[in-house]
């Protein structure tokens, strides 16, 4: 059961890098050329998707798409693990007043949905993908944070932290040497689910136009013109959604399966 | 004047019943000291408050002095200097003392490199791989580069013994160094803490819950029972005629067993 969960999800996953890669070498047409004949094409041929509302290729669109859902995940995960991971350690290392300080700080975060911050962002600076990279990560930073510190709290109290504090190792020779080591397995499953969060509000965002402006296709904004032939057309809608149903639940499922294969608690468990 | 000494120790974690209510004595350079007691009466704790190892809210009081410093209020990184190059300590269960991500020559050589300067750390290898030879490990190369889930409790104990020695420190605790080990590898371990005390002429805490093992290390013993010294002499007279009805106990379940009480 648990070599399946992560199989599906490594292939899902796979699906949607692909699609990405693939864009930049082929797509069935020109992702941004209207062709007014073709508006609502149906699914065939030349349209293997089909044609939206203004006559764009839908298979092109998505395979483009893929690329800024991927960018999106990429830099908001890492910023937010940049930033959350050495705050969670030092937080977990510490304890005392400078532990308060940070988990109270990331409590305060966390009350900010990504949703917020992209709106905040967008009114300030006008909304594009680096708004949008930016309000995800900052919004998952606590996440990552108390990952991190939970994480490293089990870790302190391991022998092995005592016996390295024993012979003089401490501050951040340890962090680096001892706690990250240990506690990166984690941090790698805390960033898969974070991926998949980091998708679905990329595509939020680009359907309520916070996000990617108009002339780069991505998902949320495909849903967004899909909205008015829903009745009349409802696959112009199911594709971009079956786009983002497989890569949320893919890296979701590859965070699972990766959580069962590297947890040895749960291992044993089972 | 004494490497070591403790003077009227108490120990209380939050408001709790104190761990160690009162603590005293004093270790001369050179000599070993046994301190016997049961699970909970306080060994372990005392140890850690000597390596300043407790956790911050451990409360703690009266005093403990390495070479003529005091401990108790020392701050991390002061403390940090002691650790491995004055004093340092080994644990009861190799199987987790060591790190699992890191190979142990590594983990040998940080032991090192803490406490040397720039002039030696290139040969912090050849150190590591001697030491390890030293402490009776077989192919000290092969051990050096291995992880160690890749050696058997023995070795591992070994190896942390060589981390220990490594700065060749004037104390050294050990907290039941060969409880988790079964009983060949215990006498084997033993024998070489004995040589490695002998060799390096280092002074040495020896905690156990087993008289038998600690009359094969220590001259002198100290009983612990609930926090508190409840009798301490020479290992021999201790055996012959134990006054303290828990001293009693104790040689008899030594006599026994003799080996894993």
């Amino acid at each position: 059961m648990r070599r399946l969960q992560l199989n599906v999800g490594i292939g899902l996953t796979t699906v949607v890098v692909a699609m990405a890669l693939l864009s930049f070498v082929w797509t069935p047409f020109d992702p941004l050329q209207v062709v007014p004949a073709d508006k609502l094409a149906a699914p065939g041929w030349p349209h293997i998707l089909g044609a939206d509302g203004f006559g764009i290729d839908i298979l092109s669109q998505l395979l483009v798409g893929a690329r800024s859902a991927l960018l999106v995940g990429i830099v908001s995960v890492a910023l937010a693990a940049v930033v959350g991971v050495p705050l969670g350690i030092i937080a977990g290392q510490n304890g005392g007043w400078l532990d308060e300080l940070i988990s109270r700080l990331a409590d305060i975060v966390f009350a900010f949905p990504a949703l917020l911050l992209a709106i905040l962002l967008a009114a300030v600076y006008g909304g594009s993908t680096w708004t949008a990279m930016v309000a995800i990560g900052v919004a998952t930073i606590p996440a990552f944070a108390r990952t991190s510190r939970a994480a490293t709290l089990e870790v302190m109290a391991a022998d092995y932290i005592l016996a390295a504090r024993a012979c003089g190792t401490r501050g951040a020779k340890l962090a680096l040497k001892h706690i990250w080591p240990n506690i990166a397995a984690l941090v790698w499953i805390q960033a898969s689910v974070g991926f998949a969060m980091a998708i679905l509000a990329e595509a939020a965002l680009a359907y309520l136009g916070l996000g990617t402006p108009r002339g780069t296709p991505t998902w949320g904004a495909m849903l967004r013109d899909a909205q008015g032939y829903i009745f009349t057309d409802p696959l112009q809608a199911l594709w971009p959604g079956l786009a983002i149903a497989i890569a949320v639940l893919g890296f979701n499922l590859l965070g699972d399966g990766l959580r069962d294969v590297l947890d040895p608690k749960l291992r044993e468990a089972r | 004047m004494s490497l070591l000494r403790v003077d009227d120790l108490a120990i209380r974690f939050s408001k709790r019943a104190p761990a160690v209510k009162s603590v005293s004595f004093a270790l001369d350079a050179g000599e070993r000291l046994g301190i016997i007691g049961e699970s909970g009466s306080g060994k372990s704790v005392t140890a850690l408050a000597i390596m300043g190892l407790l956790p911050e809210y451990a409360v703690l009081e009266g005093s403990i002095q390495v070479d003529g410093q005091e401990i108790i209020g020392l701050s991390d990184a002061e403390l940090s200097k002691l650790r491995g190059k004055v004093m340092t300590m080994v644990f009861q269960e190799p199987m987790t003392a060591l790190d699992p991500t890191m190979r142990v020559g590594r983990q040998v050589a940080e032991a090192y490199r803490k406490h040397t300067t720039g002039a030696e750390q290139p040969t912090a290898r050849e150190r590591v791989v001697d030491v390890l030879g030293k402490v009776g490990l077989e192919e000290p190369e092969r051990v050096a580069d291995s992880y160690p889930h890749e050696l058997s409790g023995g070795q591992r104990q070994r190896a942390l013994i060589a981390m220990a020695v490594i700065n060749e420190p004037s104390l050294i605790i050990f907290d039941e160094p060969t409880t988790a080990l079964d009983v060949t590898v215990q006498a084997q371990v033993l024998e070489l803490i004995d040589a490695v005390l002998a060799h390096t002429g280092a002074s040495c805490l020896f905690i156990s819950h087993n008289l038998a093992v600690v009359a094969q290390v220590a001259k002198r013993v100290l009983v612990l029972k609930d926090g508190e010294v409840v009798e301490a002499g020479e290992v021999g007279q201790l055996l012959s005629a134990p006054e303290h009805p828990y001293t009693q106990a104790l040689v008899a379940a030594a006599r026994r067993g003799g080996g894993d009480a």
